[in-house]
């Protein structure tokens, strides 16, 4: 067997695994109150560790914010997602400000 | 039944823009990297976990030993059982079979947008309800991978649609953080996801989980009694 699809094989085993036997075993686990309030913060825990490293150290080429468009872009973004509360138009205010930042 | 499966599909509808980028990457990349479209294909059905397969198809690339991209790969994709676990209450419902597909399903995409859902409690069967997102999420994703390895990264750089991600993500967030507590856990992951940046292979990602995760234990649950 290749190295490809070895590499496939014990990918999709552990990516499987990690989503399958939570789900199967989940009411054998008898959760404390506890750890049902600690999965409510994992969102929280979760999401700005997907936001915010690829939009601080990204450099862009807008010079006079030297190269940060996106960080403005995303404060922009966030206070309409404040505002709004909608998925949709955060993402076309998002972009469209992003658009606008790099032709100026 | 079909009205919570469309409600599903219809929130997911936004983050088209986010996963199609990253899926003709994905395809782009395995076609460069000289794989077949079978290849590529069943590496995307039976992973589906694009970060750890475009860490994977790198590493092997670079002829790293197979037991360390597996292990790397791993820990990238370790996150999914946290959100199993958060969403095992509203999909663990029916046969074996169901809840399998339904946990097969569980992306970084699809988590977001049904907790968020959850909160509003507009709908009757949230496993429905993830279903007809976590699916329509991954036709995209599976589309948008055979699109790239065909004709490559179509979309033109203008449009900077790598950025719909974290914008896709602070949308979802938002509403979430309704109390003190959520915002300081919140603002304290960010921070520490700045600085677990720089380690490779986007380990930084498991890292952050786990010290926020120890951080909001041992700040807002510990010694509190929630009877």
């Amino acid at each position: 067997m290749s190295d490809f699809w070895l590499m496939t094989l014990g990918l999709s085993f552990f990516a499987i695994f990690w989503r399958v036997y939570p789900v199967l075993a989940f009411y054998k686990f008898n959760l404390s109150p506890r750890i049902q309030e600690l999965l409510k913060f994992i969102p929280a825990v979760v999401f700005p560790a997907i936001i915010f490293p690829s939009t601080i150290y990204f450099t862009g080429e807008v010079e006079w914010i030297s190269g940060k468009e996106r960080v403005l872009a995303l404060s922009l973004a966030t206070l309409v997602a404040f505002w709004k509360k909608n998925v949709l138009v955060t993402l076309v205010v998002g972009l469209t400000s992003l658009y606008f930042l790099r032709q100026i | 039944m079909i009205k919570e499966f469309f409600k599903g599909a219809k929130c997911a509808l936004p983050l088209f823009p986010g996963i199609l980028p990253f899926g003709l990457i994905m395809g782009t990349t395995a076609q460069g990297l000289g794989h077949t479209l079978f290849e590529s294909i069943f590496l995307n059905l039976s992973v589906f976990a694009g970060a750890s397969q475009l860490v994977g198809l790198d590493l092997l690339n670079k002829g790293i030993a197979v037991p360390v991209i597996v292990l790397t790969g791993m820990l990238i994709n370790l996150r999914f059982s946290i959100y199993a676990l958060s969403l095992a209450p509203f999909i663990a419902k029916g046969n074996i079979f169901k809840k399998v597909f339904l946990a097969y399903l569980i992306t970084d995409q699809a988590y977001g947008v049904t907790i968020q859902a959850l909160e509003k409690k507009d709908f009757r069967d949230s496993s429905i309800f993830f279903l007809g997102a976590a699916l329509t999420i991954a036709c995209v994703w599976q589309t948008s991978n055979i699109l790239g390895f065909i004709l490559g990264n179509i979309l033109p750089e203008s449009l900077n649609l790598s950025f719909s991600i974290p914008l896709i993500f602070m949308a979802l967030l938002i509403p979430l953080l309704r109390d003190k507590r959520m915002i300081i856990v919140a603002s304290f992951s960010a921070l520490i996801s700045l600085g677990f940046h720089w380690l490779p292979f986007k380990l930084g990602m498991i890292c952050t989980i786990v010290c926020s995760l120890i951080f909001t234990w041992l700040f807002f649950i510990r010694g509190k009694s929630f009877e």
